[in-house]
């Protein structure tokens, strides 16, 4: 439940120590490298551009071979595919030739010219089968020119008769016959006398008359066919040997991978580079470091060759941010990360945010059957698919939340809608039925209670943002506390008494408490006529936190919509009793339905209870602002070191 | 002479509104239709923005989807209180009642199918900034959704008013 302290790390090094010393930091996994600002004409920065952009190159070479290659890969290839157990960091130039051995060079350049091929053979096929209604011809394909006349060929539609055709080119020295026929065209050779074979196109275009262009075959359609035949089986057989290769480095896929991961890790390492300043022959590095791995970074360092130091944070550092909390509440870090960081040294309020959240997700979504789908989705699923730590986290939060839904759906009533009383009632329908399941209150039978219970644990909520800023305040000044919020707490108290205790006592509390902010609200206004004004002013600080209470209004619309919805679908599902309709309707209905009323439900009181989270309750004290602390580490896109 | 057999304008008049339950019926079509249109509209226009941003990088469909998943809901909203007036329309016994109802889904009615038209463009702003910030998506959401809220309000009201609907209880 806290920020990590950070201690302030600086490097020096000489220019031919740096390479190694960027590699070391990588290993380490923990150092958030900073750009180091640069002294105007005493310090520059490395130029890597081109080296990034060589292992850039690289590294896409090795993404193109594993793209390649993937199709062929005959091996067992799981459902989900886990990370390699590898520490890519133990490889580097000198043994980086043992993953493999052509360096994806070989499959890259394989899938390229497969691709190049598999385009040419397509196309050459399509002029196959584009040649094969001239095979008739016995003129060139290109056309033929003698001193007076030229051939032209070209198709019409099927419906275009020979008289037709007269008609359109009577008067012109021009003699046409049919070379061959297709149920929707006729493929036509032309005679033209005298060098105007644009007349032919001219006169029957309006026709449908479309020329057929073989620029530069001079062999007839027989023999052109034969050459592009052969054409073909031999692109095709060098299509084979090509998939050959890739099909042999297809068996290299994971040693491609960790290739790739290893040639990533190079351009990070580039990145490092980047930030750091130079003289002409050293070098300084600055970045961050949480102090619990301080002292593991010092043994590492004090085997380099380097100077380094470890210093604590100054007022004006903008010390990069890692949350540390327990099992529980670092699961809903992320949630905080989507809004904003806590600042640096401020408090952060993860662990009471995860309770309050998973109450208030819970209680818009209250529902033993769908807390349970929650709970195996959300514990289960991130081990079942090995996925990512930060990912998993997302995922455990939702099975955390659906925990607290069991609990509410017992409370409120909820299991997958009225799902047993809706199979009771469809069983027998004379049963006697008990309106609810809830124990405490039912939102839909009773929505005006579940509203106030939702609106109490609101006001709870409000009242923990205040006590966490009241606590905050309290530390630099006590005045200032009870003023700003103790007097309130007396007027909340003295409202809620008016509502819960007859007489009037709650009337007289809420009056003093009143007194008492109007007395001390202006007590930094220096015009001291300006002070009763706002003293008064600071009773509108009653209006803010009355509309911040109705905002929780919104647990009973979602509470509602997820339940009313629940029971449309069980209603549906339950709507006949043919067989047919038992045995296949009921089960999609209910499968389906329920379902997409866990998604658009979980959706809605997810955004909905970050929104409570952070409009109304971090409004209350939060100090947003810090930047995430972002190590520089070796790439893990197929590879892991966690065991 | 009066014919005996067809109805005067006033029976007729009587059979249709008098009764309420085609009211009844209508208020259920309204509460159906309006955010239902409205949905569509809202969900078409957002996938359009989001197969734009497809064409460009396909990896993105996972976090524009849910966005374009956001403005569906008042549709469904919609169906909750027409489902819920058609559990009461054989009870419907007054012109009165019929138009008890027609009343009470008015707001999800039209609340609905404005609330999803403006989510949509959000939504649809949302895939845009996706485009040029994708680590900011899990934010467009939230911007999104905030419109979400007066939907669940009419929603929240509309189903007050069927749910203890005075005729009934």
């Amino acid at each position: 439940m806290s920020i990590a302290k950070m201690k302030k790390l600086e490097v020096w090094t000489l220019e031919q120590y740096s390479a190694g010393l960027t590699s070391e930091l990588i290993k380490l996994r923990c150092v958030a490298v900073d750009t180091v600002l640069l002294t105007e004409g005493k310090t520059y920065r490395y130029d890597v551009s081109a080296e990034k952009r060589r292992f850039e190159k690289e590294r896409d070479e090795v993404a193109q071979a594993i793209e390649a290659v993937k199709p062929f890969f005959t091996g067992k290839s799981p459902l989900i595919k886990k990370k390699q157990h590898a520490d890519i960091t133990l490889y580097d130039g000198s043994n980086e030739a043992a993953l493999a051995p052509s360096g994806g060079g070989a499959g890259d350049t394989a899938g390229e010219r497969g691709e190049e091929l598999g385009r040419e053979l397509a196309s050459l096929r399509a002029e196959l089968s584009s040649v094969s209604a001239w095979r008739e011809l016995s003129v060139p394909l290109g056309g033929v020119k003698t001193s007076k006349t030229v051939s032209v060929i070209g198709t019409v539609p099927s419906s275009v008769s020979d008289k037709l055709i007269e008609e359109k080119i009577a008067g012109l020295p021009i003699a046409f016959s049919q070379v061959s026929s297709s149920s929707s065209a006729r493929f036509m050779l032309f005679m033209v006398y005298g060098d105007a074979p644009d007349t032919v196109v001219r006169r029957l275009s309006p026709s449908g008359f479309v020329k057929a262009e073989f620029p530069g075959v001079e062999e007839t359609a027989a023999e052109y066919r034969k050459k592009l035949s052969a054409k073909i089986s031999e692109t095709e057989s060098e299509l084979k040997s090509v998939t050959d290769v890739l099909k042999d480095n297809a068996v290299l896929i994971s040693d491609f991978e960790m290739l790739w991961d290893l040639r990533e890790t190079y351009v990070a390492e580039a990145e490092v580079r980047e930030k750091l300043a130079c003289t002409s022959e050293c070098v300084l590095l600055k970045g961050w470091i949480p102090e619990k791995k301080a002292a593991d970074a010092e043994k590492i360092l004090s085997s380099k060759k380097c100077a380094f130091e470890f210093s604590d944070p100054s007022e004006d550092d903008d010390v990069p941010v890692l949350l540390e909390n327990n099992r529980f509440a670092r699961n809903f870090e992320w949630v905080i990360g989507m809004y904003s960081l806590p600042k640096y040294g401020s408090f952060d309020p993860t662990f009471i945010m995860s309770v309050c959240y998973s109450i208030l997700f819970s209680m818009m979504f209250s529902d033993v059957g769908y807390g349970l789908l929650m709970v195996l989705g959300g514990f289960l699923l991130p081990k079942v698919l090995g996925l990512e730590e930060k990912t998993a986290r997302a995922f455990r939060m939702f099975g955390f939340c659906g925990i607290f839904c069991m609990v509410s759906g017992v409370l409120f009533g909820g299991y997958f809608g009225d799902l047993p009383l809706a199979i009771i009632r469809f069983a027998n329908p004379g049963a006697e039925l008990p309106a609810t399941l809830a124990l405490l209150v039912d939102p839909v039978i009773d929505p005006m209670t579940f509203m106030i219970v939702g609106l109490a644990v609101g006001f709870c909520h409000l009242i923990a943002g205040q006590v966490i800023k009241f606590i905050l305040v309290l530390k630099t000044s006590v005045f200032d506390a009870i003023c700003d919020y103790a007097f309130y707490w007396i007027i909340y108290a003295g409202i809620i008494m008016l509502i819960l205790v007859p007489g009037n006592a709650g009337l007289y509390t809420a009056g003093a408490g009143a007194f008492l902010v109007i007395l001390t609200a202006g007590r930094k206004e220096k015009n001291i006529l300006m002070k009763p004004v706002k003293g008064l002013l600071g009773l509108y600080g009653l209006v803010n936190f009355g509309s911040d209470v109705i905002s929780y209004a919104r647990i009973l619309a979602l509470a509602l919509s997820g339940t009313v919805l629940a029971q449309v679908f069980n209603i549906l599902a339950t709507f006949s009793n043919a067989p047919a309709f038992v045995c296949i309707g009921t089960p999609i209905i209910l499968i389906v339905g329920h379902i997409l009323n866990l998604a658009l439900s979980a959706l809605s009181a997810f955004v909905h209870t970050s929104r409570l989270q952070y409009v109304e309750f971090f409004g209350k004290f939060y100090e947003d602002g810090g930047r995430p602390y972002i190590p520089a580490i070796p790439s893990g896109k197929y590879t892991t070191i966690e065991k | 002479m009066e014919p005996t057999t067809a109805m005067t304008f006033a029976e007729v008049f009587n059979n249709i509104f008098l009764d309420g339950k085609v009211l009844a019926v209508l208020a259920a079509a309204i509460a159906a239709i309006l955010p239902g249109m409205g949905s569509a509209k809202a969900v078409g226009s957002v996938g359009e923005a989001l197969d734009g941003l497809m064409s460009e990088d396909p990896d993105k469909f996972g976090k524009g989807f849910l966005l374009q998943a956001l403005p569906a809901t008042q549709g469904i909203y919609g169906l909750i209180v027409a489902f819920m007036v058609f559990g009461q329309i054989s009870a419907v016994s007054s012109g009165i009642e019929g138009l008890y109802l027609f009343g009470a889904c008015l707001p999800i009615a039209f609340c609905g199918y404005y609330s999803a038209i403006r989510q949509g463009r959000v939504a649809a702003a949302g895939i845009a900034t996706i485009a040029k910030q994708p680590s900011a998506s899990g934010k467009t959401v939230i911007t999104a959704a905030m419109v979400e809220l007066y939907a669940l309000l009419s929603l929240l009201i509309s189903f007050l008013l069927v749910n203890q609907n005075p005729f009934v209880h």
